[in-house]
């Protein structure tokens, strides 16, 4: 899957769970709570099909961090 | 010494200010008496395949369409998610409630608090959620992190304090199908005794999906006789009742101390007397006379009035033929020559919308305060050929005038629990 599209997924997935928030690549996850936190990563889980240790859970801080990590996990790219 | 309405002052006093329903027959109060004027059945056939299996396939489930049930305007999709289905029809009574209670504009949210019970919780969100679990290998990662929230029975009075913002006693009560009738009851005792002014009290539930109706099939609970036509499958009274028909929605009421109601120049729809609480303590599911007429004896005796002022008993009548003339046997060894005379009727709405379980107590505490108000009886439908004990009692056929100021709501539960709730018109 190209960067592009994981970025652009990555985006509508979180429009879809936390609609009352401007979302763009630079976002934070502080602005959402620790439950919205881990609803966004069984979604992201569900949607990639990849699977998100606890350890790297707690590093998925920012939209970016997400981007940078799926695409590691499903296309091998160094961060 | 038990003190009459005359002697109480207003603090003691509990009225009701707000009602909230999502029933069979739709949305709102106003739309729900409709339908029980015109005498329209609230039940419909099961015709998915995933029923195929279960011998009942008539239930009355919640519509939508106009005066039906529409998510959207209650939850966000985000909520959706978050929650099973009975806590959005909570949401949805409980919304109705809060608006004709006005209770938006009541500023001290910690003296508003919630008693919303449900008999089962979320049953078909645990069955899908057990399948994803059980297809994928039992990987805890395959439960949605909101599963065990979504699916507690007292995260409908949760997620409604959250909604509403209601700061006060939160908890749900469970007694089968008496849930909402004692968390009414619990609620009332909760404002006397100073926790609350207000209590957004009463019942949800949303059980219908294959395991819920199989499971009552397995214990030979449900109609079957009538699945090719489910508008007379729910006949209390009737000898034809052959099993209840399972049911869903919600029905909440807002109780209050006559002292806030008057503060707060808010309409009362009725006044709550008294309840009246016992168990059967001999079997699970087969009801006792004895004990129910306990209930209604107690609940008439902490009012302090005749036995012969109550005008009217909403009948738990549920359409089984041992429970109906169990109940029937309790309220004539309860109110004697009084139930065969013209100021005495009684009548079963479940022979509208059907058994709605943990929610029964809380749309039936509706009816009898929809019949106190209007002064007149909602009919039991279907019954085309009387069972022998009612006869001589007035099972109201048609809907009828009717001038009374005492009304009881019977509600009882498998586990033997019975409760009478006492209520009158507001005067």
């Amino acid at each position: 899957m190209e960067r592009q599209q994981i970025e652009k997924k990555v985006l509508e997935l979180l429009k879809d769970q936390k609609p009352d928030v401007q979302w763009d690549l630079t976002s934070s996850l502080d602005k959402v709570d620790s439950l919205d936190t881990i609803e966004i990563n069984f979604a992201i889980e569900s949607e990639f099909n990849v699977s998100i240790s606890e350890e790297d859970a707690q590093k998925l801080k920012g939209v970016s961090c997400i981007v940078d990590y799926i695409d590691r996990k499903i296309n091998g790219a160094k961060l | 010494m038990i003190l009459t309405n005359k002697h109480k002052d207003d603090s003691e006093r509990i009225v009701i200010t707000g009602m909230g329903i999502v029933s069979p027959l739709g949305v709102g109060f106003e739309h729900n008496w409709k339908q029980i004027q015109n005498k329209v059945s609230g039940i419909v056939k099961l015709d998915s395949e995933a029923y195929k299996n279960v011998p009942s396939k008539v239930a009355g489930l919640v519509p939508s369409g106009e005066n039906g049930f529409d998510i959207n305007k209650f939850m966000t999709p985000s909520e959706q998610r978050r929650n099973s289905l009975f806590i959005s029809y909570a949401v949805g009574a409980v919304d109705e409630a809060v608006k004709s209670a006005k209770l938006d504009s009541f500023e001290d949210r910690t003296r508003i608090g919630t008693c919303i019970a449900s008999g089962i919780g979320g049953l078909p969100e645990i069955c899908s959620t057990c399948k994803t679990f059980e297809i994928g290998d039992k990987d805890y990662k395959k439960i949605n992190p909101f599963f065990i929230p979504s699916v507690l029975t007292n995260l409908a009075p949760g997620f409604t304090a959250i909604k509403f913002n209601f700061q006060g006693p939160n908890y749900g009560t469970s007694s089968a199908c008496a849930s909402a009738a004692h968390a009414i009851s619990d609620a009332a005792m909760l404002i006397k005794a100073g926790h609350a002014d207000i209590m957004v009290a009463g019942g949800a539930e949303a059980a219908i999906c294959p395991l819920g109706v199989g499971g009552f099939a397995a214990l030979r609970a449900l109609s079957t006789s009538y699945n090719d036509s489910p508008s007379v499958a729910s006949r209390p009274f009737d000898k034809g009742h052959d099993g209840f028909v399972i049911a869903e929605g919600a029905g909440v009421i807002v109780l209050e101390s006559l002292a806030s109601a008057k503060r707060r120049n808010v309409e009362i729809y009725g006044e709550f007397i008294s309840a009246g609480i016992t168990c059967d303590a001999s079997h699970i599911t087969a009801p006792n006379p004895e004990h129910s007429a306990r209930a209604m004896k107690y609940a008439v005796e902490q009012a302090n009035i005749g036995f012969n002022e109550i005008g009217y008993i909403n009948a738990h009548a549920t359409s089984t033929p041992v429970g109906d003339k169990c109940e029937l046997e309790a309220v004539k060894s309860v109110f004697g020559e009084h139930v065969y005379s013209n100021g005495f009727a009684i009548s079963a709405t479940k022979s509208y919308t059907g058994h709605l379980l943990g929610a029964a107590g809380g749309i039936e505490a509706i009816f009898t305060l929809g019949a106190l108000m209007h002064q007149e009886l909602p009919p039991t439908l279907n019954v085309t050929d009387p069972i022998d004990e009612i006869d001589g009692i007035n099972y109201v056929k048609d809907m009828q005038k009717h001038s009374f100021e005492y009304a009881i709501s019977n509600s009882f539960g498998f586990g033997g629990t019975n409760i009478s709730l006492l209520l009158k018109r507001f005067s």
